[in-house]
């Protein structure tokens, strides 16, 4: 799960985004409502981690902004403003929740699975894919009964993968989901990851579920049980 | 039974604005006051039945004189009119005896002969006959609770040596003013009637923008809402309609007042929060993840530095809660150019480290009448904030103008625009929200303090910029009289 994390309180910024590392999210840090704006245009993200009161632009503007170009990625709005007014205007221009500061990690992080869940259209933080099952909050994926042992970056890409079943993804878009933007990206990291992602998947003898499609990218398929 | 009804009329219009006079006069005599006490009842009477009260006595106290002195001009006048129909009754006979009637006009006439013989005519009963001969003006005889006056004239006739005596029984005089008496009584009693209920009637309306007063009044103290004001009376100029205006400028004021003490406590509980929530956010990373005792360091380091800003917030906050609720300060003759060289000298080495250039301009010998830890923060304050936003330049001026004493710090920095000089004063008022240097910005308490100190001593603190070239902070001074 790939996260924007808007917060200019410098020490606030980096325990947050420490903290949802530990959840295998991809962090994506900026202390500015302009920077942010900037990361939301050429990336894309799964929920948007926002403070209100900073510098340059306020994160109220950011989310007008965000829904007048049609972006619809969730917007959690982590704020030290506890009024009544300021909640309901958040929640007015598009904010998805709101978290008045200080918070529990368990709770903002609980938060942006639900956000994510729901903006996936999910019904629980299981994400079932043919054989495959997903648990984004424990960590773990089955393969047909069999628990597969993967790095944090493994997890998140074949998360990515497998809730976009049968949908083609290019290398780029992988690449804005599932790294963080100022990745220094080498030609074929991707593909290297996939060919120890296959190999890890290799345990049951189902079907080749990641596959190549030649000079798009990658797709992962399950068949239809008709 | 009776008191139950009456209970139930009173409770029904206690909360109308226009009570009745009945149920006010009720509640004064029957009901409790806050403590459970039957007070004075003459103290809780409404105004308009205390005025109306005050002036029934007064208007009865105007009839019984008038009474009395229309009673006493009655009376007079009967007795001249009476004295002279008995007279005119008594000559006439006299005079002519062929006009004499033994009663005409409640005169009662008879004719004696020189020797005291009742020849013709009558007499009333219980007069008695035997009275002295008053020939030269009217006699009064009282017999048994009885009044007669008499009067007597020789008769005129050559043929006839006697007297003619009239006589006027008392009683038929004060019918007429009997009468006087009964009409004076109820016409009075009309008048009073009439006038009490009118006079009523009209304090009653006169006094209703009063109690339209009070219940506002009573409302914004059962809600809290400030935001309420009084419907002045349209139109009208009175004393009433002035409280009103009164009344609704003070509650303009204090909505004020509430709304900027709203803005300051959300203002503060915001800058509380981040650092706590900087605190809660590292020490509930720490206690589960961290691994290394680098690690560990730097998290406490950022919880240290943390809950350093957060005491530094907080003992200004109560500085100038301190300051706030002080009046006046203690203050006495001091050297404005000591104290400045001083606060001069303590920053020379924190401008050094920061390579800023700190000039002094300091005139000498100038005192002023002060209180010196105060003064002494302010202008600490003022430094402080130059050295925030100072580009590398700081200049210190004290000089004196006419009777003034000025404190100067002018710094180089990017300055501050015309919007923002005039809210600088303002607590918790940052020209940028930014908070990124955290350890470096300020809370927005310094200038305020310096402006609450500068008023405790009837002083002004002004700010005048250019934009992208220097900022002044102005302190002027009453010089003292040296």
């Amino acid at each position: 799960m790939k996260i924007l994390l808007v917060e200019d309180e410098e020490m606030l910024n980096n325990i947050i985004a420490k903290r949802l590392r530990v959840e295998a999210m991809t962090v994506d840090c900026c202390y500015n409502g302009e920077q942010a704006l900037d990361y939301l245009n050429t990336s894309s993200y799964d929920v948007v981690v926002m403070d209100v009161m900073m510098p340059k632009m306020d994160g109220f503007t950011v989310v007008k902004h965000l829904r007048n170009e049609g972006n619809k990625t969730p917007v959690l709005f982590l704020t030290a403003k506890d009024a009544l007014q300021d909640k309901l205007k958040g929640f007015n221009l598009g904010g998805d929740d709101y978290l008045v500061k200080p918070f529990e990690f368990e709770e903002l992080v609980a938060r942006i699975y639900a956000l994510s869940r729901r903006s996936n259209n999910h019904a629980h933080n299981d994400l079932v894919a043919g054989p495959l099952t997903i648990n984004s909050q424990s960590h773990t994926a089955t393969l047909a009964g069999h628990k597969l042992t993967l790095t944090a970056k493994e997890f998140a890409l074949l998360y990515y993968l497998a809730s976009n079943v049968n949908i083609v993804l290019s290398r780029q878009q992988i690449l804005d989901h599932v790294w963080e933007y100022d990745y220094e990206s080498y030609s074929n990291l991707i593909d290297v990851y996939i060919k120890d992602l296959r190999k890890k998947l290799d345990v049951a003898n189902e079907s080749k579920l990641i596959q190549t499609v030649r000079g798009v990218g990658y797709v992962f398929k399950v068949e239809e049980e008709e | 039974m009776f008191s139950k009804l009456k209970k139930k009329s009173n409770q029904s219009k206690s909360d109308a604005p226009h009570q009745t006079a009945y149920s006010a006069l009720y509640k004064a005599f029957f009901s409790k006051d806050e403590k459970g006490n039957y007070s004075n009842p003459f103290k809780r009477l409404p105004l308009s039945i205390k005025i109306t009260g005050w002036y029934s006595i007064f208007l009865l106290l105007m009839l019984l004189m008038l009474s009395v002195f229309i009673l006493q001009f009655t009376q007079l006048w009967e007795d001249s009119e009476m004295r002279s129909t008995l007279q005119s009754r008594v000559i006439n006979s006299a005079d002519n005896l062929s006009r004499f009637r033994p009663f005409q006009d409640g005169v009662f006439t008879v004719i004696y002969t020189e020797n005291g013989v009742a020849v013709k005519g009558a007499i009333p009963d219980g007069f008695p006959p035997e009275s002295m001969l008053s020939p030269h003006h009217i006699s009064e005889v009282t017999v048994r609770n009885s009044t007669f006056y008499y009067y007597d004239s020789p008769i005129s006739d050559p043929a006839f040596h006697g007297w003619v005596r009239g006589v006027l029984p008392a009683t038929s005089v004060s019918r007429t003013t009997n009468i006087m008496l009964i009409s004076l009584l109820l016409g009075g009693m009309t008048f009073l009637i009439v006038g009490a209920v009118g006079g009523y009637w009209l304090i009653k309306r006169g006094l209703g923008p009063i109690r339209l007063l009070t219940k506002t009044a009573s409302d914004i103290g059962k809600e809290q809402d400030l935001s309420k004001r009084i419907k002045p009376p349209i139109e009208t100029y009175d004393e009433i309609s002035s409280l009103a205006r009164t009344f609704n400028s003070m509650l303009a004021s204090l909505e004020n007042s509430s709304v900027r003490e709203k803005q300051f406590s959300s203002d503060v509980s915001h800058e509380l929060r981040t650092p706590i929530a900087v605190i809660q956010a590292e020490s509930d990373y720490g206690r589960s993840y961290i691994a290394s005792i680098e690690e560990a360091k730097e998290s406490f380091e950022h919880i240290f530095q943390q809950s350093r800003f957060m005491t530094a917030m907080v003992t200004q906050l109560l500085d100038i809660a301190r300051l706030d609720n002080m009046e006046s300060i203690k203050k006495e003759p001091l050297s404005m150019s000591q104290l400045m060289e001083d606060v001069a000298k303590s920053y020379v080495r924190i401008c050094e480290d920061k390579n800023i250039k700190l000039t002094t301009n300091i005139e000498p010998n100038l005192s002023l009448i002060g209180n010196l830890p105060f003064l002494k923060r302010a202008v600490g304050n003022l430094i402080d904030n130059a050295i925030k936003f100072t580009n590398d330049s700081i200049s210190l001026q004290l000089v004196k103008e006419d009777d003034r004493i000025k404190v100067l710090v002018t710094d180089n920095g990017a300055g501050i625009s015309q919007d923002d000089l005039n809210k600088i004063w303002d607590r918790l008022y940052q020209v940028d929200p930014s908070r990124t240097k955290s350890s470096e910005q300020g809370l927005g308490l310094g200038l305020y303090f310096v402006h609450n100190i500068v008023k405790l001593h009837n002083a002004k603190a002004t700010a005048t910029s250019i934009p992208g070239e220097s900022t002044s902070f102005i302190l002027d001074f009453p010089a003292a009289d040296a």
